[in-house]
C-alpha cells in the first residue's frame, strides 16, 4: 500500500482578473523509502501541490490518504506534527532559538521530555554534520548551508514518515546543494522515509527514484 | 510546552520589543485615570472656590424707580437681619446697615446735614471707623458694642459734646428732636441719648440701628436703609439668594430683561460681588468640560494605539508563528500564546495604575484598552496562521 495517495486534487485562487487553477486534478502515489522529485516551470503549481500534500493547505476537491487514512481538516495539525514535515528554501529556523532548540522544537510538540528531545536533537545535528560547537549558535551565526542542515536535522529529529522539501537548495551554492540532496537521499533510503523534493534543478531530478513533472497545474504523463 | 519555550526565549533574548510594548501599554493605561484625576482635582477646586472665595452683597445709594421713594424699605432691609428660612438673612451674615433720621437741638431747624445715623456696627460707615480716618473717644466701657442692640446711647460730634454739661451722675446726655429723613411735617419726636463717645467727623450723631427702628416705629414713619452690605454665608446658597433679591432688584440676573424694573417696580441698586468667584469657577468648569469632551476621543485613540501596538508586536513575529503552525502547533494554541504574552505585558501597566490610582479607577477604560490589545494581537496571530504557507515561502 502506498504511504501517501492523492486523488484528483484541485486548488485554485481568485485574482481580480481571473481564477488561477494552481492544482487541477492531480493524482499521485508516494511509497515509503522513495526519493521523489517534483519539477516544472515557475507557476506550474509545484509548491501549491507540495503545500497540499504537506497539510499546509486544504484542497478544494480531491482527497489525500496517508497510511489509508484520509486527511481531513480536523487532523491536519496532528498530521503536520507527527507524519509530515517540510524543509523550506529559506530555511525557516526560529531566529531567537539556538540550533539545538530549533531541533528540539518538534520533539517537544510531540510531548517528548526535554531530556529526550535534547538527546535526539543533538544526535540528528551531528548526523547532518553540525557538531557540538554549533549547538548554542543562533541561526544568524550560521552559513546558508549550515542553516539548511539544521533545518534538515529538525526534520529528521521529528521522525516523520513524509519529508517535503520546497527548493531546499535554491539559496545554496551548487556544491553545498549537492551535499544537501545527498543527505536527503540517504534519509529516504536509509531511514525508509518518503522524501519529495520540489526543484527546478534537473540534476536533482536525475538523482531521484521517480520524477513528477507539472505543467499548468497538472501532472504530465 | 514547545510554544512556551519559544515565548520564553523571545522574552529573554529580545526583550526590547516586549518591554517597549509593556511601557507603551502602561502609559496608555495611566492616561484615563490621570485625566479623571485631573477632572476630580478641578472639581475639588470648584468646591474649594465655593467654600473659600468671599462674596458680598452691597445695596448702597439706593434710589427708587423714578418715584419719590428714597432708600431701601425697612421690610426689605430687615430681611437681611432675619435668618429664618426663606429670608435673605438665611443666606448672609455680617450685615452692615445704616439708616438715619434728621435731628435738631433746641430751637434749631432740621437740615439734612445733621442726622442721627443708626449703624448695625461701626464698620457700617467706613468713614466713621478709625481706619477711615475718624477718631472716637469713648467715654465709657461700651466702645463699639454701643451699636449692638437698641440702647438709647450715641457717639456725638465734638462740637455738640462741647456744649453739654454732665448730669449729677456724671453722665453726659443730649436731648434731640427727631424727624424722619426725608422729613415729613407732621412727624416728630424727642429722645434723650446718653453720650458714650465723641467723634470729630461732621455734625452727625451715631447710634445703634435698632434705636432708629424703634424711633421710626414710634413716629409711625417709614424707615429706609441708607446702605446695606453683607457677606454671603455659603456660595452654594447664592442662586437662592439671587432669586430672592431679584424679587426686589433688577440686574441680579444678567440675562433678564434690562427694563423689567420699570414694569415690576423693583429697585436697581443691588450688586453681588461674585466676579472673582464666577471667574474662578467658570475657568475651572471650562477645564472640566474640556477634559470630559476629550475623554472619549482620547480613549478611542488609546484603544487604537494599544490595538495597533499589539498587532504589530505579534505581526513582527508572523513568520515564527507561521512556522510553529507548519510544525504542528494548533492555531488556537498559537493565538492563546500570543494572548497570554500580551496579558503578561498588560500586567505591569495595570499594577502601576492600580497602585497609583486605586483598584477600579476608570476600570472601563482599562478593560477597553486590554480588549483592544488582545484583539490586535490575536488578529495578527490569526492572520499569520492563515497565511502560513505564503509567509514561509517568503525570503527572509
Amino acid at each position: 500500500m502506498a504511504l501517501l495517495k492523492a486523488e484528483e486534487l484541485c486548488y485554485h485562487y481568485r485574482t481580480k482578473a481571473q481564477t488561477v487553477r494552481a492544482v487541477d486534478g492531480v493524482s499521485l502515489e508516494l511509497e515509503r523509502g522513495g526519493f521523489y522529485a517534483l519539477t516544472g516551470r515557475s507557476g506550474s503549481g509545484k509548491s501549491t501541490l507540495l503545500s497540499l500534500l504537506a497539510g499546509l493547505e486544504t484542497p478544494m476537491s480531491g482527497r489525500i490518504t496517508v497510511n489509508g487514512i484520509e486527511l481531513k481538516r480536523d487532523v491536519l495539525t496532528l498530521y503536520r506534527r507527527n507524519t509530515a514535515s517540510v524543509i523550506f528554501q529559506s530555511f525557516n529556523l526560529f531566529p531567537l532559538m539556538t540550533v539545538k532548540e530549533n531541533c528540539m522544537y518538534p520533539l517537544l510538540l510531540q510531548k517528548r521530555s526535554e531530556r529526550d528531545a535534547e538527546r535526539i536533537a543533538c544526535g540528528m545535528l551531528e548526523k547532518v554534520g553540525l557538531d557540538g560547537t554549533y549547538f548554542k549558535r543562533l541561526p544568524a551565526q550560521l552559513s546558508g548551508g549550515e542553516q539548511q542542515r539544521a533545518a534538515i536535522a529538525r526534520t529528521l529529529a521529528a521522525g516523520t514518515e513524509l519529508v517535503f522539501a520546497d527548493e531546499p537548495t535554491g539559496n545554496l551554492d551548487p556544491k553545498t546543494g549537492g551535499q544537501i540532496i545527498s543527505l536527503l537521499r540517504s534519509v529516504s533510503h536509509d531511514e525508509k522515509r518518503c522524501v519529495l523534493v520540489v526543484t527546478h534543478d534537473l540534476s536533482i531530478a536525475d538523482a531521484a527514484d521517480a520524477v513528477f513533472r507539472m505543467s499548468g497545474g497538472r501532472l504530465e504523463e | 510546552m514547545a510554544l512556551w519555550l519559544y515565548e520564553r526565549t523571545l522574552l529573554l533574548r529580545r526583550p526590547i520589543r516586549p518591554l517597549s510594548a509593556a511601557l507603551l501599554l502602561c502609559a496608555l493605561m495611566l492616561f484615563p485615570p490621570l485625566l479623571a484625576r485631573q477632572a476630580d482635582v478641578k472639581r475639588a477646586a470648584v468646591e474649594n472656590a465655593l467654600d473659600s472665595i468671599p462674596v458680598s452683597v452691597v445695596l448702597s445709594d439706593i434710589r427708587g424707580t423714578g418715584t419719590e421713594d428714597i432708600g431701601l424699605p425697612r421690610t426689605i432691609g430687615d430681611g437681611f437681619f432675619d435668618d429664618r428660612p426663606g429670608t435673605t438673612g438665611e443666606y448672609v451674615y455680617g450685615v452692615l446697615a445704616k439708616s438715619s433720621v434728621c435731628y435738631s437741638i433746641g430751637g434749631e431747624g432740621f437740615t439734612s446735614e445733621r442726622r442721627l445715623i443708626g449703624l448695625s456696627a461701626l464698620e457700617a460707615e467706613r468713614g466713621f471707623t478709625p481706619a477711615g480716618g475718624n477718631r472716637i473717644e469713648w467715654l465709657g466701657c461700651e466702645g463699639e458694642s454701643l451699636f449692638y442692640g437698641s440702647r438709647e446711647a450715641c457717639a456725638a460730634p465734638k462740637e455738640l459734646f462741647s456744649a453739654l454739661e454732665p448730669d449729677p451722675d456724671g453722665v453726659y446726655r443730649v436731648r434731640l428732636r427727631l424727624r424722619p429723613y426725608p422729613a415729613a411735617e407732621m412727624q416728630e419726636t424727642q429722645i434723650v441719648l446718653k453720650v458714650a463717645g465723641v467723634h470729630d467727623r461732621g455734625a452727625d450723631v451715631y447710634c445703634p440701628l435698632g434705636l432708629i427702628r424703634r424711633i421710626c416705629t414710634d413716629m409711625a414713619a417709614p424707615m429706609y436703609y441708607d446702605s446695606l452690605r453683607a457677606e454671603v454665608k455659603s456660595n452654594r446658597g447664592l442662586p437662592a439668594l439671587k432669586a430672592l433679591l431679584s424679587e426686589h432688584f433688577a440686574g441680579i440676573d444678567p440675562f433678564a430683561d434690562p427694563y423689567e424694573y420699570m414694569r415690576k417696580g423693583v429697585y436697581a441698586a443691588a450688586v453681588i460681588h461674585d466676579e472673582q468667584l464666577n471667574q474662578t469657577v467658570d475657568a475651572l468648569e471650562k477645564d472640566i468640560r474640556t477634559l470630559e469632551t476629550l475623554k472619549p476621543f482620547l480613549l478611542i485613540f488609546e484603544c487604537a494605539a494599544a490595538g495597533f501596538a499589539s498587532f504589530f508586536l505579534v505581526h513582527s513575529r508572523r513568520r515564527e508563528l507561521a512556522l510553529a503552525c507548519a510544525l504542528g502547533v494548533r492555531m488556537r494554541a498559537a493565538v492563546i500564546a500570543a494572548a497570554a504574552e500580551l496579558l503578561i505585558l498588560l500586567v505591569p501597566g495595570a499594577a502601576v495604575r492600580n497602585v497609583i490610582f486605586g483598584f477600579g479607577a476608570e476600570a472601563a477604560a482599562l478593560g477597553s484598552i486590554s480588549v483592544c490589545t488582545l484583539s490586535g494581537g490575536c488578529a495578527a496571530a490569526l492572520a499569520a496562521g492563515a497565511r502560513r504557507f505564503e509567509l514561509l515561502k517568503e525570503s527572509e
